[in-house]
């Protein structure tokens, strides 16, 4: 590329890539905490929009009850296309209120707030939401 | 001419040399875990297959180009049609990964970095998952790499008439892999007009690249003449109206649903996306990288960046359960910035060494460093990605197909999901004696002819017809369905479908357990010894129990799991509530999967106990079974 290029064009450039990750960084911050009302705790509000729920934004995974280990249960995801094995740590709710480990039921559509290592590895879960029975 | 001094293709051949071997690695990498047939995750490819293959319409926005192609795929004599339309996916995605390292020499990078990002982006891992599967995303990544090549190839030396020519062709021929790719053309625009000051009074030029465009375009004429084609629930595009509703109607209102309200949220999720793809250094890397193109070349930033925001705006206003694949032209991008971010992270150790040439040990360890951290990058990106023992569909629509008896009908859904079922009978099985309502006109509910449907089961009821396209007048009002092959994914299960409570089937076994499970008893099962040729595994469980609730279940065969399922699969409750008297029998043909070897294999059946400290899995050896 060439380097004969107006002083403008890079100070538009820097602007604007700063700008880009302030967004990034308020996008973070504006979902942080943010709750919905009860009706938007569905499958096809979440689905439309993903949009922010308790814990901490949007889930990391929603997905399918397919199978079951000691301790673990295996929810496949229709975007990541893989069966994803989460560490059960805690139900926090069905649509209407509190939740319990018998409600993770095959075929139940469950939402998963996790943490994920750096390296990309297996998803370790911090809290989860029955989305349907 | 590069920041260096010299530019990136003094030798073209050494550069050519490194795409095609970025193309070699990363094409061995998605042969190797690539589907052998059709795929049991995306249903829409099953109907880019059909599509393909019988030259037909898949649903909006058509995508002509990928059908042309794809259909020539499936002239390769190896595999099964559907391996070589999924043989398409990895060439053209390896493709991307090799164009990427010539993208990345004309934007000024090195060819280290630049074969690098080529890997990267062939390793990430929503570009791998597309790459063994049918579907429209991995082709559309070479559409896009490939016009931003010739538009790069023209900025070399803008008086080249022919290489705009050639980008405005491409650029329309590009729509027909994916109409999203028109979102791409401001950025497109300003590096044009950035890269040549009189670009707008060149108007032959312009003349003749617009032409070239609405060339590109012509490939929608295909919409029309094979509307006869098209697919519930989507309308014939033979008019005008219906044809914007196919075409740019379908994009604009279909895909980006996702309101701007939302939009933290979809960037939030974006920003765990490339974390996934890239890893939490790649993305540092990739920050560096914008920060250091946006100083050293802003031209080109403009270009690269453009492409990028554009792409990862519109991709999270897809409102769409899969709609990380939309991603994927940004990914592309965000490679090239992490090969820009290890450029300055050597021009930074360059710095440190007081600007001094550096030692050519240091930088060859430098540039093994950055390769040798790809092996895990791959060894991971197998472990997610690998479909080569994906052959549950297959299996289970050759055991569905076998099992139903002469005259039956087969329901199963009308639009893309109902087309694994017609491709099974037009390239596999045959069974033309088997009526299936998603082709042919269904037979009315009042018809006494064996009735069976593939579907999936919500609660004790089949599920609506309006998700899954089930023709309402082929099935009765709230029919029984009984359960009679099972795959080992949920959607894979063949239902015999009743208008009456079935007869009760018999409830002697073989084995007797008398088990407790919660509040309910295994009473015990019958295990074939042998399964039928085609693979289907008889089993007949027994159980006792008053309770609304059912046991849990999960099989096992030769440690290959199928999903767990409620016992009864929707007949308990059922039979609970209408007050059938206990025992409940379960006889249902489990499918193995075809990469089991022939010979003894332990069928197990795993009762899952959903108590308050988690899921536990008390596995039951029932015995063993030959397969063929």
């Amino acid at each position: 590329m060439t380097e004969a290029t107006p002083k403008g064009l890079r100070r538009a450039a820097l602007a604007t890539l700063l700008l880009g990750f302030v967004a990034m960084a308020a996008a973070n911050r504006l979902v942080r905490g943010a709750a919905l009302p009860d009706a938007a705790w569905t499958p096809a509000a979440m689905l439309a929009g993903l949009r922010s729920l308790p814990p901490a934004g949007p889930p990391d995974v929603m997905g399918i009850v397919e199978g079951y280990d000691d301790g673990t249960v295996v929810v496949r995801s229709p975007g990541a296309m893989q069966h994803i094995r989460v560490h059960v740590a805690t139900v926090i709710a069905v649509p209407t209120g509190p939740a319990t480990l018998a409600d993770l039921r095959p075929g139940t559509t469950v939402a998963i707030w996790g943490r994920r290592p750096w390296w990309g590895g297996s998803l370790t879960t911090r809290a989860l939401m029955v989305l349907v029975r | 001419m590069t920041r260096h001094g010299r530019h990136p293709d003094d030798w073209p051949a050494v550069r050519a040399a490194a795409a095609y071997s970025v193309f070699a690695v990363c094409f061995l990498l998605y042969a190797r875990t690539l589907t052998p047939g059709l795929s049991a995750s995306e249903g829409d490819s099953h109907e880019l297959t059909m599509a393909a293959a019988t030259l037909g319409l898949p649903h909006p926005s058509g995508y002509p180009l990928y059908t042309w192609l794809a259909f020539l795929f499936t002239w390769f004599p190896i595999g099964e049609v559907a391996y070589r339309t999924n043989l398409l996916s990895a060439t053209l995605a390896a493709g991307a990964a090799g164009l990427l390292v010539s993208v990345g020499g004309r934007v000024g990078l090195q060819l280290a970095p630049a074969a690098f990002a080529g890997l990267v982006f062939g390793m990430s891992s929503t570009l791998w998952s597309q790459a063994v599967i049918t579907e429209v995303y991995a082709p559309n990544a070479f559409a896009v790499v490939g016009v931003l090549a010739l538009l790069l190839a023209w900025a070399r030396d803008p008086a080249r008439e022919r290489c705009f020519v050639a980008f405005a062709c491409a650029c329309g021929l590009s729509l027909g892999m994916h109409l999203s790719n028109l979102s791409l053309a401001p950025a497109y625009a300003l590096f044009a007009v950035l890269s040549d000051k009189r670009l707008l009074r060149r108007r032959r030029m312009l003349a003749l690249a617009a032409l070239a465009f609405v060339a590109g375009l012509v490939q929608f004429a295909w919409l029309p003449l094979r509307a006869e084609t098209a697919r519930f629930p989507n309308p014939a595009p033979d008019t005008w109206p219906t044809f914007f509703d196919y075409t740019l109607g379908w994009v604009t209102s279909g895909h980006f649903t996702v309101p701007l309200a939302a939009m933290p949220g979809r960037l939030v999720l974006y920003q765990r996306l490339v974390v996934e793809n890239f890893t939490a250094p790649g993305v540092a890397l990739g920050c560096l990288g914008m920060w250091r193109l946006a100083w050293t070349a802003p031209r080109a930033f403009w270009l690269l960046f453009g492409l990028y925001a554009t792409n990862v705006v519109l991709a999270a206003r897809v409102g769409m359960p899969d709609s990380e694949v939309f991603f994927i032209p940004s990914h592309a991008m965000f490679a090239l910035f992490m090969a820009f971010g290890a450029e300055a992270v050597a021009a930074a150790v360059r710095r440190l060494h007081a600007g001094r040439a550096l030692p050519r040990t240091l930088a060859a360890v430098g540039t093994a460093a950055l390769f040798a951290v790809l092996v895990p990058f791959a060894a991971l990106g197998i472990a997610r990605a690998d479909r080569s023992r994906d052959t549950a569909v297959g299996d289970f629509l050759a055991a569905a197909l076998a099992a139903v008896p002469a005259g039956s009908e087969l329901v199963a859904g009308r639009g893309a999901f109902g087309q694994d079922i017609a491709y099974w009978r037009r390239f596999r099985g045959g069974r033309t004696d088997v009526r299936l309502a998603s082709v042919e006109a269904p037979l009315p509910a009042s018809d006494p002819s064996p009735r069976f449907v593939k579907a999936r089961l919500v609660g004790s009821r089949l599920d609506t017809p309006a998700r899954w396209g089930l023709a309402p007048a082929a099935l009765p009002p709230d029919p029984w369905a009984v359960a009679t092959v099972a795959g080992i994914h949920p959607d894979l299960v063949l239902y015999r479908v009743l208008t009456v409570p079935p007869p009760p089937p018999d409830s002697a076994v073989a084995h007797r357990l008398d088990r407790r499970v919660g509040s309910d008893t295994f009473v015990g099962y019958t295990l074939a010894p042998e399964a039928t040729p085609d693979r289907r595994v008889r089993l007949r469980t027994v159980w006792s129990g008053e309770g609304q609730t059912p046991p849990v279940v999960m099989p096992r065969i030769g440690g290959v799991r199928f999903a767990a399922h409620e016992v009864g699969r929707g007949n308990w409750r059922r039979a609970a509530r209408d007050g059938a008297a206990s025992p409940f029998v379960e006889e249902v043909h489990l499918v193995a999967p075809s990469f089991l070897a022939p010979g003894p294999h332990l069928v197990e059946l795993g009762i899952v106990d959903l108590g308050p400290g988690g899921p536990s899995v008390e596995w039951i050896p029932l015995g063993s079974v030959r397969l063929d």
